[in-house]
């Protein structure tokens, strides 16, 4: 289960505040901003993860394809009519240039947008971010199923793989009874997950969970703070924004 | 969200005051036993999304969205009839977005809203619709077509709306070059859509059917 194992080479852990920080500040910048003040969130995305995640450069495979296809479609299709164009592509006379122009700016637009997440992704722990949404929606259990859903997948691929091997020594998966194949894979995994469903919960509440809070005392849990580094973080996130639409301005 | 997320788990029917409202609000709360089912199913969608999404991705082949949609469908519906309350689904999909996140690999952004937007359209047409087989149709077309819709919703939102923009040079220079009517270039599109919702309803109707068998094995 090596798949599952991200690496977390070059990378910091900071906590879940600097990293929503980081997210929504180089979304915001990078959805507000056009033309050359689109360097701003670039600048900021590239430096944010200079310190906290190199690793999130990585991501950027994704859109490497679709970059170059849009620089040059945007270069060659766009025309002069469009009525919203803008600001740097107007300033040129060339539709070919304009075009050009803003097949960059959506570049851009796209490199910080895939940064940002990039980051958020990586330096936040999940156990922040699970406790954040049991804190946000008032559920107890969220992390109960996340964290079963995380270990049970050995099992799951187990049993899956079994059903497989089944399947294919019966004569399963040509092209003659490929769908179904595929039909009883899914179906005999499916139930033969589900019947082990009761047995979990048997353990688990064996285990007292699910028992009434009043009769089991939870331990109370450790209130999460955010750190200097989350603060430094938010607090230059907030000038950035608020510097770069007042120059907008 | 803070209602449909609102889980409790507590045993239905534990709650010592017994009274009548008391009862309703237990109710509509998840069980141990309800949380397990959404764990194990919401695991099953992020083994396939992670297996099969990588070949498939792998393999380039298009409309690869397709099967692992008709799977994500399979699943939450199996899910939403064994547990018919409120929130399981998208309580199903939170899950596997965040064993996305876990998952090594590049791609995050993209599928991770598309499993959310999955969920939510099955959770919206199940909510609204009972946990019957028609909403589970219903769900499933809608979920289907999300997959096809996703990248045209996707993208604006990382290149900005220009991208609109050249979608539209794209398409009038395609039919030019091909010398066809843009028009039968909607239809065309139109055409896949209406494939995708059907792809989406085949797979909410076994999924239900096979719920309905799952039941009956697992009450033996």
């Amino acid at each position: 289960m090596e798949i599952f194992a991200k690496s977390q080479a070059g990378t910091q852990q900071i906590g879940v505040y600097g990293a929503i920080a980081i997210l929504a500040g180089g979304l915001l910048l990078a959805l507000s901003m056009g033309g050359a003040f689109l360097l701003i969130p670039l600048i900021y995305a590239a430096v944010v993860c200079l310190l906290f995640s190199r690793e999130a450069f990585r991501d950027l495979r994704q859109i490497v394809v679709l970059v170059p296809v849009v620089i040059v479609v945007s270069t060659l299709l766009w025309q002069a009519e469009y009525i919203d164009p803008s600001p740097m592509a107007t300033a040129t006379s060339s539709p070919f240039v304009a075009g050009f122009i803003v097949g960059v700016e959506m570049s851009v637009r796209a490199v910080v947008t895939v940064l940002a997440v990039s980051v958020f992704v990586r330096t936040s722990k999940v156990s922040d971010l699970t406790y954040l949404i049991e804190s946000v929606s008032g559920s107890k259990s969220f992390s109960f199923v996340l964290g079963l859903a995380f270990n049970i997948r050995p099992y799951l691929e187990r049993i899956s793989r079994d059903t497989l091997n089944a399947i294919k020594m019966r004569g399963g998966f040509t092209l003659r009874n490929m769908a179904s194949s595929i039909s009883c894979l899914l179906s005999s995994t499916t139930l033969n997950a589900l019947a082990k469903c009761q047995d979990i919960s048997y353990a688990a509440e064996a285990r007292a969970f699910g028992s009434e809070m009043k009769a089991a005392r939870s331990a109370p849990r450790e209130q999460m703070k955010p750190s200097r580094t989350d603060l430094a973080i938010i607090i230059t996130t907030v000038i950035l924004v608020v510097l770069s639409f007042v120059s907008k301005a | 969200m803070n209602s449909r997320l609102s889980l409790a788990a507590n045993e239905i029917g534990k709650n010592p005051a017994g009274s009548l409202g008391s009862e309703q609000k237990s109710s509509r709360r998840l069980s141990t036993r309800d949380l397990v089912y959404i764990a194990v199913l919401a695991a099953l969608w992020a083994g396939s999304e992670n297996v099969l999404g990588a070949q498939l991705h792998a393999m380039n082949i298009p409309f690869n969205g397709v099967p692992l949609t008709a799977i994500a469908v399979f699943l939450m519906v199996t899910g939403r009839s064994l547990v018919p309350k409120a929130g399981s689904t998208i309580l199903m999909g939170i899950v596997v977005a965040l064993l996305r996140m876990l998952s090594i690999g590049g791609v995050l952004l993209s599928p991770m809203i598309a499993i959310l937007m999955e969920a939510l359209l099955v959770e919206l047409a199940m909510t609204a619709g009972g946990a019957t087989q028609l909403a589970s149709l219903i769900g499933g077309a809608l979920a289907e077509i999300w997959s096809f819709v996703h990248p045209f919703v996707i993208q604006p939102l990382l290149f900005g709306g220009q991208i609109l923009v050249i979608y539209e040079k794209t398409i009038l220079a395609g039919s030019k070059m091909l010398g066809v009517d843009p028009a039968n270039v909607i239809l065309i599109i139109l055409v896949i859509v209406v494939l995708h919702g059907i792809a989406g309803i085949v797979a909410g109707v076994v999924g239900w059917r096979f719920s309905l068998r799952a039941k009956r094995v697992l009450s033996r």
